[in-house]
């Protein structure tokens, strides 16, 4: 059976999520569509609100639907102090830990040529000019230790150094509660080279 | 279901969902391969820190479907890249994808890249590494089956040092009649390659335009990591 023009577009739409295929979608259709309306009326005028009107933080690029963020518009937190983050969601994780009191940098991405993203596209001239301002003591980069991650945090540090700026990566190294002998070599590597003094 | 191995480097990966990658693999013995790695973005995945620059791997993959699947994946070998030299391996991995993407096959051996690599582990050679750098891309021009004589002009004099040329995909290394304009340069620079030579800054500057064109000429566009970084 062929589904009405309206179902098959729902069901296409529903692809764009990430790991949804067409089996998936077809069950999420039915299923929105078989249960209460009212609660998927309701899912779609979220989606539809938070499409509008969330958009990024004017200074940390984090989304939200505020032109300028709770943190950024917290006088409590330290924003000589910027952590800087690939995606809104690795911002909600460090909160969550609780105890970071500066404020981010929300890149949505790191360079990648194959996937076309360079320095403008993910705002690295605006944070150049956010870091010879003088504003900022310490830029932390919380990066994946991907080729690309890599690459990113090389960059900034070519770009953004300058003697009133510490630039700080986080250190990678054995897991907690992890044992030496299941430690492959490469971490087993990096965190041979940031071991700490005792004492 | 046949499983197959081989020695291979990680070119790029990219989500395919929100638990596994695709990744592409620049293998010692099939070539180029794109396959699944299941599960690679969860917590405490094996694949989890396969994805850092300058991992030599060994990986086991089955091509029972058209999408190949990694079973193993294991680090055979570190190469600590120097920082600085990233870029480079970026650019370089760029240009491999692109060129199969265009061209269906990459006559690139595994050895030319596994040797690149070793030299970005050098803080202090620069030179001997762009200078691979352009070699690796001038075999790979050739091998591609779009090569040029860097030792003769297109209607087959020898090249002369003080005299001006151009470059053009088309014609190759031609003869500028009359004084020098912009893009032109001396034959001395492209002897001076030939040989080895590679200190001049003006040598660096002419090959490194010379084989941009003609990459660029062959993918029919512009490399990114070019624009980014100025490599
Ligand atoms: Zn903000």
């Amino acid at each position: 059976m062929k589904f009405s023009p309206l179902l098959s577009d729902l069901i296409k739409s529903l692809q764009v999520l990430p790991g949804v295929g067409p089996k998936t979608a077809k069950r999420m259709a039915m299923s929105l569509l078989g249960g209460d309306e009212a609660d998927a009326k309701n899912l779609a005028n979220n989606l539809s609100r938070a499409i509008d009107l969330i958009g990024k933080c004017q200074n940390c690029r984090v989304l939200s639907e505020d032109q300028i963020c709770s943190i950024c518009n917290d006088s409590s937190r330290d924003n000589t102090q910027v952590c800087v983050v690939e995606n809104t969601s690795q911002v909600v994780q460090i909160e969550e830990l609780g105890g970071f009191k500066g404020i981010y940098f929300v890149l949505g991405g790191y360079l990648s040529p194959i996937e076309g993203k360079g320095p403008n596209e993910i705002g690295l001239s605006e944070l150049n000019s956010k870091a010879l301002s003088g504003e900022i003591k310490e830029l932390i980069l919380a990066f994946n230790s991907s080729l690309e991650g890599e690459a990113t945090a090389q960059y900034i540090l070519e770009k953004c150094s300058s003697d009133s700026l510490n630039i700080t990566k986080l250190a990678q190294g054995v897991p907690l509660g992890g044992d030496l002998n299941y430690v492959d070599s490469n971490t087993l590597r990096h965190a041979f080279d940031s071991r700490q003094k005792l004492l | 279901m046949k499983t197959r191995n081989s020695l291979a480097f990680l070119l790029h990966a990219r989500d395919y969902s929100e638990t596994s990658v695709i990744a592409s693999f620049l293998t010692k013995d099939f070539g180029i391969l794109n396959a699944l790695l299941k599960g690679a973005k969860r917590k405490g995945s094996k694949f989890a820190n396969i994805l850092s620059p300058g991992s030599e791997l060994y990986i086991s993959y089955s091509d029972k479907n058209a999408l190949k699947t990694i079973f193993e994946c294991e680090i055979n070998k570190q190469i600590p890249i120097v920082p600085k030299n990233l870029k480079i391996l970026i650019y370089l991995n760029e240009l491999i994808l692109k060129i199969f993407e265009k061209e269906h096959d990459i006559p690139v051996v595994f050895k030319d890249y596994d040797e690149l690599m070793s030299l970005m582990t050098l803080d202090n050679k620069d030179e001997i590494l762009e200078l691979s750098l352009r070699n690796f891309e001038y075999r790979l021009i050739t091998d591609l089956g779009y090569g040029f004589d860097l030792t003769k002009n297109d209607v087959g004099s020898s090249i002369e040092p003080d005299q001006d040329y151009l470059f053009s995909p088309l014609r190759g290394i031609y003869s500028l009649d009359k004084g020098e304009i912009e893009s032109s340069f001396k034959g001395q620079h492209l002897l001076d390659f030939m040989s080895g030579k590679f200190s001049n800054n003006m040598t660096k500057k002419v090959i490194k335009s010379i084989f941009r064109e003609s990459l660029e000429a062959i993918l029919g566009k512009e490399l990114n990591a070019r624009k980014y970084f100025n490599q």
